[in-house]
């Protein structure tokens, strides 16, 4: 009886950790790719032990600049279509609710906070948002490089994105030559 | 789930009912046996096993970091998996051959490696989800462990985790009134109760208290209330269950009726005393915090009236809670107006309620209310002395620090003479429970 109470318990388990990292492919292969570019910290952030910190120039969006709602509060979910500007892609409009533009893909964040700011009497909102793929856990030996090629302004990252909006890192590239590849194993 | 007290109290007086022979020796262990209460030895050989394995997880997992980065993923999921397997199966086998306690240490160190590799996984495959979410998935885990197994110690460690989650929640989150916890803590405590545990009762009322402290800024969002308003709920909820608790004690066979009526009467103790602290809301108090107030007084007082009747309560546990209600309900309703007046009246309203307490541990010969009571007389003394000084502060550093430090040893030696004295009186038949 208490083999079959403790089979049970690990196997509870392992199926729990293995849907991670099932749903984590199955977002990695069944999902929209888009590339989005990486820009510098400011100030430069250290490698923080095992990984390194990734911005992007959708982290931080002025919704004055964009279509779509305007108001937003911190901790709010929202939703970033982006469309492709050539190499990368860029924001096009936000939402408390997907918003649909042509050709666009849609990717889901959390505001972090949304910060006020005056200039010329003039009111602008900016708002910072994550999308849980602002860090990257670094292979072993590339960290210290990985880190010269985000100050310079010369790394990219594939993001998927699956049909909700749930964004990965797929896959990181140097000067649009890729580098690193996420897989299963 | 007899209280503690009761079976220290049964074993002294089973040993002088054997020696005056009213009690076959050979019926002793049988009769502790049926109320619960296990060997000494058997306790600490299972405190062992658990230090034990957390120093074999411990060195797991230094092992594991310090390779961590020149594993493959498939070597890293290996050693995931198999440690989990592992330790699960080490369990089985001891529980297997009658080494439960071994056992038992072994499933917690299968669901303390189920955390770690749900952090691995994330760390190998880039996951940065809602991160509370991981908490909540090790949670869930534990309470799995907890309920098949069954492990105490894997729910002493799932009510853990369900206080850091509901914290990160609420905290990093936007203060929202977290209610999800509720359900999980409902499990939780579900699961201690079927398991006839004690302390896992205390644990979750706990947790849960720690719940209602995290939450006052999403309740303050939530009621639109000022802070003295949100703080009189940790008055007034605390009170109405305190007098209906002591209505149900006379029934209750395990204490739990005991143990939940002190901690209300402890939280309303320090959130009566600390009522004059938070500032002060220029808003007049809400029509919703009126009718909340109302209708806790009428639960407060009815109960206590009722227990009156029936000789639970004295007459001046009647006036004791009429009197907490109607001066927490005066001061928010005066509080804007006189706010610079009130400090002195409020100080007096506390030694009145702090007094009251003292009385009412003494009349029950409960020497947890007693020492609590103890307590609160000297934070209010201290709290009077820097008050004091704080108004006149013109009076030199040097005089506060001195006289503070005489005063302090002074209090000290008195309160700890009042306490002993107070206890002494009623040391033969002292509820020495702790909540």
């Amino acid at each position: 009886m208490i083999w079959a109470r403790i089979l049970l318990l690990a196997a509870a388990q392992t199926i729990a950790l293995g849907y991670m990292i099932v749903d984590r492919q199955a977002m990695l292969n069944a999902s929209r790719v888009v590339t989005l570019k990486v820009v510098p910290v400011d100030p430069m952030d250290p490698l923080r032990g095992e990984f390194v910190i990734l911005n992007y120039a959708i982290s931080r969006l002025k919704p004055a600049e964009l279509d779509g709602e305007d108001k937003f509060n911190n901790a709010d979910t929202i939703y970033v279509t982006l469309q492709n500007k050539g190499e990368d892609w860029a924001a096009v409009a936000i939402g408390h609710r997907p918003v649909a533009v042509q050709g666009g893909v849609v990717i889901k964040g959390t505001v972090n906070y949304a910060n006020e700011f005056t200039v010329d009497a003039k009111t602008t909102t900016e708002l910072n948002i994550t999308y849980g793929i602002e860090s990257f856990f670094v292979p072993q030996g590339m960290g210290r490089d990985i880190e010269d090629t985000r100050q310079k302004g010369d790394l990219t990252a594939d993001i998927a994105i699956d049909p909700k909006g749930r964004a990965a890192i797929k896959a990181m590239r140097r000067k649009g030559e890729v580098f690193y590849v996420e897989g299963i194993l | 789930m007899r209280p503690p007290f009761y079976l220290r109290q049964l074993k002294r007086d089973l040993d002088t009912w054997i020696a005056k022979g009213l009690v076959d020796e050979d019926n002793k262990e049988a009769i502790l046996a049926s109320v619960g209460a296990g060997s000494q030895a058997r306790t600490l050989d299972v405190i062992l096993a658990v230090f034990g394995v957390i120093l074999i997880g411990a060195g797991a997992m230094s092992f594991v970091a310090a390779n961590w980065a020149a594993m493959a993923k498939l070597e890293r999921l290996i050693v995931l998996f198999g440690s989990l397997w592992a330790a699960y199966g080490i369990a089985g086998w001891f529980m297997a051959n009658n080494r439960g306690a071994i056992g038992q240490a072994f499933v917690l160190l299968g669901v303390i490696l189920f955390g770690v590799n749900i952090h691995f996984v994330a760390q190998t495959y880039n996951i940065q989800a809602h991160y509370p979410d991981g908490l909540l998935l090790w949670g869930v885990g534990a309470i799995l462990a907890a309920a098949l197994v069954p492990s105490r110690a894997a729910l002493a460690l799932a009510l853990g985790l369900g206080g850091w989650w509901t914290w990160q929640e609420t905290q990093h989150f936007g203060a929202v009134l977290h209610l999800p916890f509720l359900a999980y803590w409902a499990v939780c405590t579900a699961i201690a109760w079927y398991m006839n545990w004690r302390p896992g009762i205390h644990l979750s009322s706990l947790t849960l208290l720690g719940w209602f402290v995290i939450s006052f800024e999403a309740i303050q969002r939530l009621l639109g209330w000022g802070d003295a308003e949100v703080l009189t709920i940790f008055i007034f909820l605390p009170l109405a269950i305190w007098s209906l608790m002591q209505l149900l004690e006379r029934n209750d066979a395990n204490g739990l009726a005991l143990s939940t009526g002190h901690y209300a009467f402890f939280v309303f103790l320090i959130a009566y005393g600390v009522l004059q602290l938070p500032d002060n809301d220029s808003q007049s108090p809400s029509t919703t915090w009126l009718g909340f107030a109302a209708l806790m007084t009428v639960v407060s007082v009815g109960a206590v009236t009722a227990g009156f009747n029936r000789k639970t309560f004295s007459v001046l546990d009647v006036f004791g809670t009429l009197f907490a209600c109607v001066t927490t309900m005066a001061y928010i309703f005066l509080v804007q107006r006189y706010d610079d007046v009130l400090d002195i009246p409020y100080l007096i309203f506390a030694l009145i309620v702090i007094l009251w307490s003292v009385q009412r541990g003494v009349r029950l010969q409960d020497t947890f209310v007693i020492n609590w009571s103890t307590v609160a007389f000297g934070l209010w003394f201290l709290y009077c002395y820097f008050k004091l000084f704080e108004d006149l502060a013109l009076v030199h550093q040097s005089l506060f620090f001195t006289i503070g430090g005489v005063l302090l040893i002074l209090l000290s030696l008195t309160l700890e003479f009042l306490r002993r004295r107070l206890i002494a009186g009623v040391q033969p038949t002292a509820k020495e429970a702790t909540p």
